[in-house]
């Protein structure tokens, strides 16, 4: 009851922070009530190296503290506090930048173009939290991920989803981080930053989209636990393979379990594998032959993703800024659009040659096509890998936590009976 | 059941996101014909009609190349200074005769039959049939005197370099600098980011200067003690909108007060505590073209109020003096 009213607290102050987009300054900005925007604040200032190097201490020691509260201490307590001091640091003070999640795009960048210098505190913070997944589980899914630990406060009346619902969901991080990878690679966007749907929270700046798709997640995370994580990160994605070799993962029982069921619904996430009631559910040798098919299919579905990934190579270029230049004055040139954009206005002003452009983008598209084929080809694995997966029956006799699944937040420790 | 149904809710919101974030990335920024970056601020002007209380009555063509300043004295004669003159037109709005200048004149004040008139950084002395009687020292040679008022003893001077306003009495001894930021008189000093700096006398004999910078009118004793001010910034009609406003103001004997916003070009009406009474009008319809004429700059010059009530704008765009009366 205590922890519920202290979350109901923190939630509180954390919608109060919002009126504080509402502050008014002296000198308002100008109210435009023409199409004109204000432009919002993209990234924060920028920080001395040595203020970045403390970003990285502070990143190493507060895993650090977690995953001992987590493994050693068993501590809910510990864990929720440390949420609450990342929030703060990470998110209200550090305003959601520098993060793991977006860091990967980053590192997508450097790896595709070799121009693109990457500061060494993005990489730190990219490899740190999967360096210690590896060993301890996604004990920075815990409480150290910003955008985790503001979902966190408001996971007030957790309900459980179907297996086949969560599935099904969980597929599409698995696209997220495909496309962000792909338009990261490509030197598109960042689309994981572009639609971060907590950074306008925490930086008290922001579009309206941004505050709307933050705002809603957050209300269906009183329902449905953290639905960005479980259901959209696409830095989870590489977090949910690691984690599944890390063999000093959270457990629930601390030693035997006495399968007492008192932590059967206490994980908001569904990520506690439950005893099966039989060794055996189908005749071996019709598991055997299923997993074969699915087995064999998989190539298939990787040709067939690719195919399909490449199809639609052109609609995946138009998101890059000069392709859909080149879009636009294709139709304006063709009169199937009747006025003219700004960015066409800007281009023909630049008195750059029309052809030059166009085989600027034909470039890229033909990048995208070969993206096309990766990306299409990768969800078909995904798609293929969860087939199989889904194919394998694991005899359980404990309750266990799912270690790609599991945020390792300890909610669970505190229902088990069993001491060390 | 009520379990399911807030899943299911929650779920659809989820897929809402989702297509939402697919709907701007692939959809998003159609091409727009209009430039989102363009100053434009043609629906700020649009004014509810509701709100105007005055109607244009009379316009008076002015033959001159560029228009400053208007003032009207007790007889509700009419001085307009431009170029190098000034032009003087009785009640009938006939124009009686015309002062030639050495310089042309900034601002001007008349009372008692003498004309005070601003001429870069001095101020000089006239009869209102035109003969010059003197020419004060300057305050310094970097002052630029954009306004002047005069009560029976006192000569008010708004220096938009020095910004500052300097108290003379009437043969043009310096008898005080008011308004420089002093602390101990809670004076936070003038912000003048343009060559618009205003002050008028109201009939109770209170000096108020306009602070365009910080949106407001202040009300200072002759000794240039702080008494009061009003005023608030917003695009709305009831503040004063952009980066500096009111650029000019004049006041009515009950003691309103009449302004102008350069950007929006609009004359208010407000009463003697600076709320908004009414709008008395708005340049909205030939705005475009005033801000085509970088020369031209704000589309009224200077404000003026007759006795019985009525308003006077200096018209720099189309050289008229336009007379507002009540409705």
């Amino acid at each position: 009851m205590k922890n519920y009213l202290v979350k109901l607290i923190l939630a509180l102050i954390l919608f109060i922070q919002a009126f504080n987009l509402y502050a008014v300054q002296r000198f308002p900005k100008p109210e435009f009530e023409t199409k004109y925007s204000q432009p919002t604040m993209q990234t924060p200032c920028p920080r001395s190296v040595y203020m970045e190097y403390f970003d990285v201490a502070v990143l190493v020691a507060s895993l650090s503290l977690i995953t001992w509260l987590i493994l050693k201490k068993r501590s809910r307590q510990g864990v929720f506090w440390t949420t609450i001091f990342s929030l703060l640091y990470f998110g209200f003070y550090r305003k959601g930048c520098i993060c793991a999640v977006g860091s990967l795009q980053n590192v997508t960048m450097a790896l595709f173009n070799p121009d693109y210098y990457i500061p060494i505190t993005a990489i730190a913070f990219f490899i740190i939290p999967l360096v210690f997944t590896m060993f301890y589980g996604r004990t920075f899914c815990a409480g150290i991920c910003p955008l985790g630990a503001i979902q966190d406060i408001f996971v007030l009346r957790p309900m459980p989803l179907k297996q086949w619902v969560q599935t099904i969901l969980g597929l599409i991080p698995y696209i997220y981080l495909g496309l962000a990878v792909l338009y990261a690679a490509t030197g598109t966007d960042f689309i994981v930053c572009r639609y971060d749907p907590f950074v306008g929270i925490f930086r008290h700046n922001g579009t309206f989209m941004m505050f709307a798709i933050g705002g809603v997640l957050l209300l269906i995370g009183v329902f449905v636990a953290r639905p960005y994580c479980r259901f959209l990160c696409p830095y989870g994605v590489l977090l949910n393979f690691v984690s599944r070799v890390s063999k000093n993962h959270l457990s629930i029982a601390p030693g035997k379990c006495i399968e007492c069921r008192l932590c059967e619904n206490s994980c908001p996430f569904g990520a506690i594998n439950k005893p099966t009631p039989t060794r055996n559910v189908e005749k071996r040798n019709v598991m055997v032959k299923r997993f074969a098919i699915y087995f064999v299919i998989t190539p298939l579905l990787i040709l067939l993703g690719g195919w399909t990934g490449s199809r639609f190579h052109e609609n995946l270029a138009k998101v890059h800024p000069k392709v859909r230049l080149a879009n636009e004055l294709l139709l304006a040139n063709n009169n199937k659009i009747s006025s003219l954009s700004m960015e066409i206005s800007t281009f023909k002003s630049m008195g750059k040659p029309l052809d030059k452009l166009y085989a600027e983008a034909n470039i890229i598209i033909d990048k995208f096509y070969i993206g096309g084929w990766i990306l299409g080809g990768f969800l078909g694995l995904v798609f293929g890998l969860t087939l199989v997966n889904l194919s394998v029956f694991q005899y359980r006799t404990d309750y266990t936590t799912n270690k790609g699944t599991c945020f390792s937040c300890a909610r669970c420790v505190d229902f088990c009976p069993v001491k060390k | 059941m009520k379990q399911k149904l807030v899943i299911a809710l929650s779920l659809i919101l989820l897929i809402g996101v989702i297509f939402l974030i697919y709907n701007d990335l692939f959809n998003g920024n159609p091409a727009d014909s209009t430039n989102a970056t363009e100053y434009n601020l043609e629906k700020l002007k649009q004014i509810d009609s509701s709100l105007i209380c005055y109607n244009e009555v009379i316009t008076i063509d002015l033959t001159m190349e560029s228009v400053n300043a208007l003032t009207i004295d007790s007889n509700s004669n009419i001085y307009v200074a431009g170029d190098n003159e000034i032009q003087i037109f009785d009640k009938t709005l006939q124009k009686t005769h015309t002062i030639k200048l050495d310089s042309s004149a900034n601002c001007l004040a008349v009372f008692d039959n003498t004309l005070y008139l601003g001429v870069g950084n001095y101020v000089e002395v006239y009869t209102s049939k035109g003969v010059k009687l003197s020419r004060w020292k300057s305050f310094n040679s970097k002052g630029y005197i954009t306004s002047i008022a005069v009560n029976k003893t006192n000569v008010y001077a708004a220096d938009a370099e020095n910004k500052a306003i300097l108290r003379y009495n009437l043969n043009g001894v310096l008898l005080n600098v008011i308004g420089k930021k002093d602390k101990d008189k809670s004076i936070d000093g003038f912000i003048i980011p343009s060559m618009y700096f205003d002050l008028a006398i109201s009939a109770e004999n209170e000096l108020w200067v306009a602070n365009p910078g910080k949106h407001e009118l202040i009300n200072f004793t002759e000794k240039g003690d702080f008494r009061t001010s009003w005023g608030i910034a917003s695009m709305q009609t009831t503040g004063f909108a952009g980066c500096c406003n009111p650029i000019h103001f004049c006041m009515l004997s009950n003691g309103s007060f009449v302004t102008f916003e350069k950007g929006l070009d609009r004359i208010k009406l407000h009463d003697q505590t600076g709320k908004l009474e009414c709008i008395v009008a708005s340049f909205s319809d030939a705005n475009a073209q005033a801000l085509d004429n970088c020369s031209i700059g704000a589309r009224v010059h200077d404000l003026a109020t007759d006795l019985q009530g009525n308003i006077y704008a200096l018209d720099a765009k189309d050289k008229k003096i336009r007379v507002f009366s009540r409705k």
